[in-house]
């Protein structure tokens, strides 16, 4: 059976751990090279680790340390991976972190505009500065990342769910910019996954959020959340048109 | 690589033409061995040549008539499937009529019909083969609805209603199924090119395509892979979710 994206070159940004690293891999694993996307030092090894994985699954990875809320990195690290590779077929915009929250009153604003920074603005400038390759060739995918909270809310977490919900407004409208080209424009909307960032949240909050999911478990990134990207990446998703894909194990219905 | 859907048992309604002759065909390619389901003789010829297409892709494929929207023919179905295939992992509620007439005008008999076929089949033909899943502990059920469902339709009322209500039935059968592994999704279509739109007027299909961002109709190979992911365990965390290739008609 044919690879679903054979000769497919890949931007996956915050790729390092989670559901990027995932997404990275299972790309390769379906013929795709990567550009693999990093924010600092402190996510070295780890991204070392994803490249070892892709490369040992027969394809390349480019590593290219660039904080996507920051537009001369970004117009730096699309620059790097059209030198290595002549095309983006696919980008990811998946950066993302999470911290502690706060009720509006309490939030810093620095808090609030880091975490609009990152989602944000990092997926428009990721989006700005690829988009133009794709219209010339009349290709690509892209694929941003919401969160089932964007359509629900949850206290403390105003920054995050904004952002969120700003991305799937967004991929409605790049979409109807995007119009009849060949290039997708959508979105998954995963509900709690088992990674990293959920040990940054209070602990209390998973646990009230797993108690009203159908499901009653967190999300695997590799078994239940990925292939939903996989398939949003490939040709099996050309009628799909600025949507939201949703594996959260029946929480929010979209 | 292996096929996404290797030795899975698929029960396909309505498969004899349009979207479910295209799904038996792509599961069948995946792996799967199917039973097509057809509503009448006039359905015969066609659902016999998805069989052919179906065994020509390497899946094994039995035909069975039955009107869905009926209880006996359903009951019939369901045991004939298992008959014929051992086990029902994947279930596709697909069969469907479309027909129209605005509010004021519409004879009952149309309302009834349109709910019959289009919804209560649903409820039928999932009535009868969950105890089968739920004895299994593992099944895919993917039910076709519509964008209609969610915009609406002047003409339409009954068929939106009844695709709206597939997916509240859906939702709340997942909530069913709870934490079993078995999964209820929809797929939600846009217009897309399938006999369900012969009669339709040139002028009717230029308005529908004017208002789909990709500018076009869907065709039924852009459809069907919806549900090949549906019916997978790649989405063994889709619960209760409608997908929409349309097209960008409406955004969800």
């Amino acid at each position: 059976m044919a690879k679903r994206l054979k000769g497919k070159v890949a931007l996956v940004t915050g790729s390092s751990s989670g559901i990027g690293a995932g997404v990275a891999k299972a790309f390769a694993r379906e013929g795709a090279d990567l550009v693999l996307n990093y924010p600092n030092k402190a996510e070295e090894r780890e991204i070392w680790n994803v490249q070892k994985a892709i490369e040992a699954l027969g394809r390349k990875a480019l590593v290219v340390k660039a904080d996507v809320s920051v537009e001369a990195q970004v117009k730096r690290m699309v620059k790097a991976a059209l030198q290595e590779f002549g095309q983006i077929d696919i980008l990811v915009n998946n950066a993302g972190h999470a911290d502690r929250g706060a009720p509006v009153q309490d939030m810093s604003v620095e808090m609030f505009d880091r975490m609009i920074g990152v989602h944000l603005r990092g997926t428009f400038l990721c989006t700005k500065y690829v988009l133009p390759q794709m219209f010339e060739r009349d290709y690509g995918k892209i694929i941003n990342v919401s969160t089932q909270f964007a359509f629900g809310g949850t206290p403390l977490f105003t920054h995050y769910n904004a952002a969120k919900a700003g991305i799937i407004a967004m991929t409605h409208t790049l979409a109807l910019e995007v119009g009849e080209r060949n290039i997708g424009v959508n979105c998954v909307a995963p509900g709690a996954t088992w990674t990293p960032m959920v040990e940054q949240v209070p602990p209390e909050k998973p646990k009230s959020v797993l108690a009203k999911q159908t499901k009653h478990r967190f999300g695997d990134v590799d078994k239940d959340i990925v292939p939903a990207f996989v398939f949003l990446a490939s040709d099996e998703s050309r009628f799909f048109v600025g949507q939201t894909l949703g594996p959260n194990g029946g929480d929010v219905f979209s | 690589m292996a096929g996404r859907l290797k030795g899975k048992k698929a029960l396909i309604t309505g498969a004899s033409s349009g979207i479910g002759a295209g799904v038996a065909v792509a599961f069948a390619k995946e792996g799967a061995d199917v039973v097509i389901n057809f509503p009448n003789k006039q359905q015969q010829a066609g659902a016999k040549k998805v069989a052919s297409a179906v065994r020509k892709a390497g899946g094994k494929a039995y035909l069975v008539q039955a009107d869905v929207s009926k209880e006996g023919p359903v009951r019939r179905l369901v045991k004939e499937s298992l008959k014929r295939l051992g086990q029902i992992d994947i279930l596709v509620n697909n069969a469907g009529i479309a027909t129209g007439a605005p509010v004021d005008k519409m004879p009952v008999a149309m309302w009834d019909e349109m709910i019959s076929v289009n919804l209560r089949s649903v409820f039928l033909v999932t009535r009868f083969v969950l105890p089968h899943m739920y004895k299994q502990g593992s099944g895919k059920i993917v039910n076709t609805a519509s964008q209609l469902g969610y915009l609406g339709s002047a003409g339409m009322g009954h068929y939106c209603a009844a695709k709206a209500g597939i997916i509240a039935f859906t939702r709340s059968l997942s909530r069913e199924i709870g934490d079993r592994d078995i999964n209820a999704n929809c797929v939600a279509p846009g217009a897309t090119y399938t006999p369900i739109l012969d009669g339709i007027d040139e002028d009717h299909l230029k308005a529908i395509k004017a208002m789909i961002p990709k500018g076009d109709l869907g065709r039924v190979d852009q459809i069907v892979p919806a549900f090949v992911y549906l019916a997978s365990n790649e989405a063994s965390h889709m619960v209760g979710q409608t997908i929409s290739p349309n097209g960008g008609d409406i955004m969800l």
